[in-house]
């Protein structure tokens, strides 16, 4: 019948050693991707390294440079940690609206990068946090901002033999806020038409600093540029307008089953812009 | 035929009808010791799979099925080229279960596989080789009757299945002479009713031929007539077991999925289990027939609703399925709730390479409401009435006669519209809206109404036949037994039929049992559908308790020695009202009674026809139902002019069907038909792609509500009692979604001032309506 191998580590180093040894293997953490897509494609044989058992793969832990997540942590375990909610309040809100209930028990923030969908929910604020992905291999450890971690729909950085550790989440600058914003066709159980998260530091009313990236409108999760120039910027509505106008200029979404082209490039604008005005407040 | 007298039934001193009753068999449900068909399995048992054209149309040149013969575990391998092919369909006999020469939508069964595991059968049907002519395809049902079009059964010129054209009084006279005559156009979407369960049945034949079909179905004995056809034998050779099943909303009257899978069945010479997964089911149910209408109407100034003309056309997809009697309840079952002296309808059936339309909660009439009940908002605007006052004026009350024959008996939609206004605080509200939004830059609220009806059986269907039949049984221990062939489907008819006997016959419902309908044991009836069950049910359970009722005290009087009008029932016991420790209990009663007539359980027989119910006559006049239900909504919207997203933050329902039985299973069905056009309203829409597939065969892009979206529900039941039947209940399945998604679109054109006349109103469609609207205002500018 189905034809898997598992191999469940208790050890960081076995899971290594073991990647290095099946450059095939599929990386097995919530499996709400993976085995849905096993699934549909119709029952291929699969080498499957899981990762839940790796000690401390779960942990979400405040360190000196900043928030430690762990790959292997819950959706629900993020949603809820104080930590992220008291530092990272829009981390904890995408996690909250990732799937359903029975999804956010099973599913992990680190398969929910690794899978590499434009549209996953926790990424977008996992970039305007300017979160670090930790990959580790047999040869080491080498650290990559989420920012610059995908390279097309379902495809990361990752090389052959190495694994996602985590995150880490440098504590934000003091007078920064983040805001985040999932549009979709219904408020329960479903995929963003456009995700937009924004962090802007102000500092007596003009901006500091200023990030906004895009989920669901592109090949990969957008980060968008050129906002340096924002720096000394008056922190209002104009500027909001703005920098929405930038984001809708470089989202490049496509029209399918979910939304048409238009409508997503106008829902940037208006995501960005609404959001801008809660960072910015 | 017994002689129905002119009934007028009084409402009783109900104990426990009325009162609200946790579904008996719900704990079983959610702790999961129920069996649902797709669980069920017999000994022996294979599973059958079909192979299905990935061409909305084409022509199937050859089929070579030998490298799938050879696959380990499969038992049989069918096509409609090795195997006889019969005709078969519930109305239209022009579906094969295997197709012959033609696919005519993508998803139509070309062959089907018997294999000891899906595996195998997926195995199988992957190398079957089949070679196909792909064919120009209809996939608008607007292109289907024009000049050229390809022709998708050869029996049908034009595509047009079917041509209805009923007039009743002329309607171009009456808009002569009217105040305001208006036009619109409108139309609605295919719609998937989304059970929980896929269609599903488990085959097995004897070696007489005799085929028994365990089956998810609504109607488990009139469906055996269909079954039969479809596979060429005759019709007391099958035997169908309904089981427990997750839901259907219409789409398991009779399916394709049943007879299938008792054909692969037969040629396997084993059980046969079929089972839809669910992308099947999308592609290849019975959805909501989608129709276009185009309503004319006129009026006098006062708002004197003076005539009606309706042109509809409907999209039958590529089978016929119930598509006549849908599309003529679209035609003219509105006609009862106001008085129009005039009303013509005409309608084209027309077939496309699409899924198969067929039943769907409210059975066409939803359609109707949703395009008739804005039109009715548009006029009152027109004509400087309010909406809810436009209606009032215009509704039929108690014992209306329409021009097409049908009689109202109680009728309190005039009730239900005034009760759901005042809840709502409606006329307040919408001034005070009106109010907010000018000075509201991103939220615009609105507020709208909606009135509608729905029959308690539908009297179109068989001409020598309506009704139902109940036999009550009492075991030898004095527990009741109900033979019934109205079948639960998870709206609760099992609860209410308990309800039923606690309430005639003062029982614990513990002593009493509703099995499944089998059709080799239960009286002979048409089962779930039209929304009869309660109405057509507690009628004839009625009077088989008063039958059980008579026999149990002249058994206990004769036992007791005491007068028979001494003796009532009490507590399971037939008990003296002078002297109450003179009793006799029914275990008792029934243990005497299979003693004395050796093995004989004691019987109580009852039969119900609707009273002044006729068959339609060829002009399709004669009153058709004997309860028809009301109900109104009034919803509350918010709409984002930024994005466009609409918000339905409240929705009243209040709803005349007549004496309520089980008030929890009211009040769920009610909130349940409400959620429903909630969706059906704002995000539900089965959507084809240019290749004729269907683009969102899946829930996570088929959008229904969940329970985070659904908005807030208050329903309420207006005092009502239908005199045609024992227990005075009419319906409340359909009419419970009718009214809601026209009063949401009525919501939101009062929030912004557009006017939706398609279905559904997402958010990019409002936002896109919203830009044009204001480049037209600026043009004018």
């Amino acid at each position: 019948m189905f034809n898997i191998s598992y191999f469940a580590p208790a050890k960081l180093s076995e899971a290594l050693e073991y990647l290095y040894e099946h450059k095939e293997a599929k990386v097995l953490a919530g499996g709400t991707d993976l085995i849905a897509k096993w699934k549909k494609i119709g029952h291929p044989d699969m080498e499957l390294l899981d990762i839940r058992n790796i000690e401390n793969f779960a942990e979400i832990s405040e360190g000196k440079d900043g928030l430690f997540i762990g790959a292997g942590a819950k959706m629900a375990a993020v949603q809820y940690n104080s930590a992220v909610n008291e530092k990272f309040p829009i981390l904890a809100w995408a996690a909250s609206v990732v799937g359903s209930v029975q999804v956010r028990n099973l599913a992990t923030i680190g398969g929910n990068i690794c899978n590499a969908a434009p549209s996953a929910d926790t990424v977008t604020p996992l970039i305007v946090y300017g979160a670090e992905a930790v990959i580790v291999s047999k040869k080491g450890e080498r650290r990559c901002l989420v920012k610059d971690f995908f390279t097309g729909p379902g495809k990361t950085v990752l090389q052959s033999g190495e694994l996602l550790k985590g995150f880490v989440l440098p504590y934000p600058e003091k007078g920064s806020k983040a805001a985040f914003s999932k549009h979709g066709r219904r408020i329960g159980m479903d995929l963003a038409t456009v995700g937009v998260a924004v962090n802007a530091c102000v500092d007596g009313g003009k901006i500091k600093d200023v990030k906004v990236a895009l989920g669901a409108v592109g090949p990969t999760p957008i980060y968008v540029t050129g906002l340096e120039k924002f720096a000394g910027a008056m922190a209002n509505e104009a500027a909001a307008e703005e920098i929405a106008a930038l984001a809708e200029k470089q989202a490049k979404p496509i029209t399918d089953v979910r939304g048409t082209e238009e409508y997503r490039k106008d829902m940037v604008y208006e995501n960005v812009r609404k959001c801008l005005k809660k960072a910015f407040a | 035929m017994p002689n129905i007298p002119d009934v007028h039934y009084e409402k009783g001193n109900y104990s426990v009808v009325g009162t609200k009753q946790p579904y008996i068999d719900a704990y079983d449900k959610v702790t999961g010791r129920t069996t649902y068909i797709s669980d069920f399995s017999l000994p022996g048992m294979l599973f059958g799979k079909a192979l299905r054209s990935p061409y909305p149309h084409a022509r199937i040149l050859s089929i070579d099925t030998s490298a799938a013969e050879k696959v380990p575990g499969i038992k049989c391998v069918l096509t409609g080229k090795n195997v006889q092919q019969y005709k078969w369909g519930p109305v239209t006999k022009d579906e094969y279960l295997l197709a012959v020469d033609k696919a005519n939508f993508t998803g139509d069964e070309v062959a089907a596989v018997a294999g000891v595991d899906e595996e195998a059968c997926d195995e199988a049907l992957s190398k079957i080789k089949v070679e196909y002519e792909p064919l120009p395809a209809i996939l608008n049902m607007h292109d289907a009757m024009k000049e050229g079009a390809p022709l998708i059964h050869e029996e049908f010129p034009r595509n047009v299945n079917c041509h209805f054209d009923i007039p009743r009084g002329d309607f171009e006279a009456v808009a002569k002479n009217a105040y305001l005559v208006h036009e619109g156009e409108y139309e609605t979407s295919l719609e998937y009713q989304s059970y929980i369960e896929p269609m599903a049945g488990v085959s097995t034949w004897d070696r007489k031929g005799n085929v028994t079909i365990y089956a998810g179905i609504q109607t488990p004995t009139w469906s055996r007539n269909d079954y039969a056809v479809a596979l060429g034998i005759p019709v007391e050779k099958v035997r169908i077991v309904q089981m427990y099943f997750g839901g259907g909303f219409g789409a398991k009257l009779s399916q394709q999925v049943h007879p299938l899978g008792a054909l692969i069945a037969k040629y396997a010479e084993q059980p046969v289990r079929f089972v839809m997964n669910r992308e099947e089911d999308f592609q290849c149910g019975l959805p909501r027939v989608p129709m276009y209408f185009k309503i004319k109407t006129a009026w006098s100034k006062e708002g004197k609703y003076l005539g009606k003309y309706v042109y509809i056309l409907a999209d039958n997809g590529a089978y016929g399925s119930y598509g006549i009697p849908i599309g003529l309840t679209a035609m003219y079952r509105i006609d009862i709730m106001y008085q129009v002296p005039v009303v013509h309808s005409v309608m084209d059936l027309v077939y496309t390479n699409k899924v198969p339309t067929g039943c769907f909660r409210g059975f066409g009439n939803t359609q109707m409401h949703l395009a008739h009940e804005t039109h009715i908002d548009e006029v009152a605007e027109m004509l400087g009435i309010a909406p809810d006052e436009l209606r009032i004026r215009n509704f039929a009350g108690e014992n209306y006669k329409n021009p097409h024959g049908w009689k109202t008996n109680s009728c309190e939609v005039t009730k239900c519209m005034v009760r759901a206004v005042e809840k709502s605080d409606y006329h307040a509200k919408a001034a005070e809206m009106a109010k907010e939004n000018e000075t509201s830059p991103d939220i615009k609220k609105g507020i709208g109404v909606a009135a509608a009806v729905h029959v308690s059986g539908n009297r179109s269907f068989i001409k020598p036949f309506e009704g139902a039949g109940i036999l009550l049984r009492m075991n030898e221990q004095g527990k009741v037994y109900v033979l019934s062939n109205e079948p639960d489907m998870g709206q609760g008819i099992r609860t209410v039929l308990t309800m039923c006997v606690a309430e005639g016959l003062k029982l614990d419902p513990e002593h009493i049992c509703v099995p499944d309908p089998d059709s080799n044991v239960v009286p002979f009836g048409l089962g779930c559908f039209a929304s009869r069950g309660t109405y057509m049910a507690t009628g004839a359970i009625h009077m088989a308790l008063n039958d059980m009722k008579a026999k149990l005290i002249k058994l206990a009087a004769e036992l007791l020695s005491l007068p028979e009008d001494e003796l009532d029932l009490k507590d399971g016991a037939v008990v003296s009202v002078k002297d109450p420790s003179k009793k006799a209990t029914y275990a008792e009663l029934a243990w005497k009674h299979v003693c004395d007539f050796p093995g004989q359980n004691i019987l109580g027989i009852g039969y119900f026809t609707p009273a002044g119910v006729e068959y339609p006559d060829a002009t399709k006049y004669n009153n058709i139902s004997g309860g028809y239900a009301f109900g109104a909504d009034v919803a509350e919207v918010e709409v984002n002019v930024k994005t466009g997203q609409i918000k339905v933050s409240k929705i009243w329902g209040v709803h005349d069907v007549g004496q309520p039985m089980n008030l929890l299973a009211l009040e769920g069905q009610l909130q349940g038909g409400i959620a429903m056009g909630y969706g059906w309203a704002v995000m539900e829409h089965l959507k084809y792609n240019e290749k004729g597939r269907v683009a969102n065969a899946g829930f996570l892009d088929y959008q229904i509500p969940t329970s985070a979206d659904i908005p807030e529900i208050d329903v309420e039941f207006v005092d009502s009692f239908e005199w045609t039947t024992g227990f005075g209940a009419k319906s409340i399945g359909e009419n419970s979604l009718n009214p809601t998604a026209p009063a949401i679109l009525n919501a939101i054109s009062n929030a912004i001032g557009i006017r939706f006349y398609d279905l559904p109103v997402t958010a990019e469609k409002v936002l896109k309506a919203l830009k044009e609207k204001a480049k037209a205002s600026g043009a004018k500018a």
